[in-house]
């Protein structure tokens, strides 16, 4: 069975094209009948064997127009619904023996879960390369697609910008000693792995100007340079070198404690 | 300059996701830095949690959601049907077959849909999810067709059938070329 190649093209020109597990998983599926197909779509535990990831449901559900049976259609779109909003981050939390509703973050899942709705439903009328990208990185893309909403309803203030104490130069150097871990260790060890989700989440908890800065930082880009060509953090947020400085010396300190790094005079 | 949309998303497709990329792309693309690096983040976050133990399944927030789709099912099948009809200029049996038991969902316009939630003040899943429901008659997601009923139509046909006035039509296609844009 041909499974039709995606068309959207990247800005180098080059056509987009699904991971080749997920194509040889669609190939599998597609002599599946198509009871088999949901039954295995209803399993969420991705360890699990038969778990069908969401890339494959997508082109499922895009093939359905062709043989124009609308209750598959609605049995995936049901289901792909369901691990679109799996992929958003959680709005509830218990507090005590309640649970609490974050409202700003559940408007936000559910305007993420219309934009992949309404991008559906519009790729049915007329091939959408838009729903290309959820062929190829079904998550990433709905969290991409979550976090365009955050930033169009997000009205952080960005932080005190007053001028405090820097950090001392031994404070700095054991985080920048943690930075350089997570940049240079892979996703192999499970040790790394522990070291590497909490420092990632220290750095998500961080408001957003101090964020950028640990994160170019972790790419490697200078606070400020004279070489052409090569961009530097004053250039890319917007600010001059004091306010980048600060931002940094904040946000490591957060991350200090966060990660609960020790600082012992002359390490 | 590249299309701001196309540069995120083709990062977001990137095969690996690492600070090198994220400065390969800040040096190619220095105008959408912030976005770059929001989005950095956000994938860092999704990429080391798809690793840890299997997701925990995002509960739905019932109650609201709930209300949502009662409040679509009331509007287009229940007793608030009579002035929906009316303020949208189409006749009330127009909305009560607006259904998956009578029409292919999928076959409904997505400007209808937009237009629809917007004009009942919820989104676009709700609406989908009320007409699934429809009129509280479950329907069976394994058959198109009900055990003695005629199988779901196309929009097309089911309008063409609804032997609209010519006002009518024109209020339709407004509704249908209704923006919804955020």
């Amino acid at each position: 069975m041909d499974i039709e190649p995606l068309r959207k093209r990247k800005t180098s020109g080059e056509t987009y094209t699904r991971r080749p597990l997920i194509t040889e998983f669609i190939k599998k599926s597609l002599q599946w009948p198509f009871e088999d197909l949901l039954e295995r779509a209803a399993i969420r535990d991705r360890r699990h064997n038969d778990y069908v990831p969401s890339e494959v449901l997508v082109c499922h559900l895009r093939r359905t127009k062709s043989n124009n049976s609308d209750g598959r259609f609605v049995d995936l779109y049901n289901i792909l619904r369901d691990r679109i909003e799996a992929a958003c981050p959680r709005s509830d939390s218990p507090v005590g023996e309640t649970i609490h509703t974050n409202a700003r973050l559940a408007e936000i899942r559910d305007a993420t879960v219309d934009h992949v709705t309404e991008l559906i439903f519009t790729d049915r009328e007329d091939y959408d390369e838009q729903l290309d990208i959820y062929e190829v990185v079904f998550e990433k893309d709905v969290r991409s697609a979550h976090i365009n909403k955050l930033r169009k309803v997000n009205r952080k203030n960005n932080a005190n910008e007053d001028l405090q104490d820097p950090v001392t130069g031994d404070v700095r150097a054991v985080v920048e000693a943690a930075l350089d871990r997570y940049r240079k260790h892979g996703l192999t060890d499970e040790e790394d792995f522990d070291y590497r989700i909490n420092l990632r989440r220290a750095i998500d908890a961080l408001p957003t100007v101090e964020r950028e800065v640990i994160d170019l930082m972790l790419a490697d880009i200078p606070i400020e340079t004279t070489k052409d060509g090569e961009p530097s953090m004053t250039e890319l947020l917007g600010c001059v070198e004091k306010t980048v400085r600060n931002r940094r010396d904040r946000a490591i300190e957060k991350i200090r404690q966060a990660l609960m790094l020790e600082v012992k005079n002359g390490e | 300059m590249a299309n701001r949309d196309d540069v995120l998303s083709d990062f977001t497709v990137e095969e690996e996701l690492s600070p090198s990329v994220l400065k390969a792309y800040l040096q190619r693309y220095p105008e959408y830095a912030q976005d770059l690096l929001a989005l950095f983040n956000e994938l860092s976050m999704t990429d080391l949690e798809a690793t840890e133990a299997s997701l925990p399944l995002e509960t739905k927030a019932m109650n609201a959601e709930t209300l949502r789709v009662q409040h679509v099912r009331q509007s287009l099948f229940g007793s608030g049907v009579k002035e929906f009809a009316r303020e949208l200029g189409l006749p009330r049996a127009f909305f009560t077959g607006l259904n998956a038991g009578v029409v292919h969902l999928a076959s409904i316009p997505t400007g209808l849909l937009k237009t629809l939630a917007r004009k009942l003040d919820v989104h676009i899943q709700d609406v989908i999810s009320g007409m699934q429901q429809g009129d509280g008659q479950p329907v069976s997601m394994k058959s198109d067709v009900k055990p003695g009923g005629e199988a779901p139509i196309e929009f097309a046909d089911y309008v063409a059938q609804a032997n609209l006035s010519e006002e009518e039509q024109r209020a339709l296609q407004a509704l249908l070329a209704g923006d919804g844009s955020d």
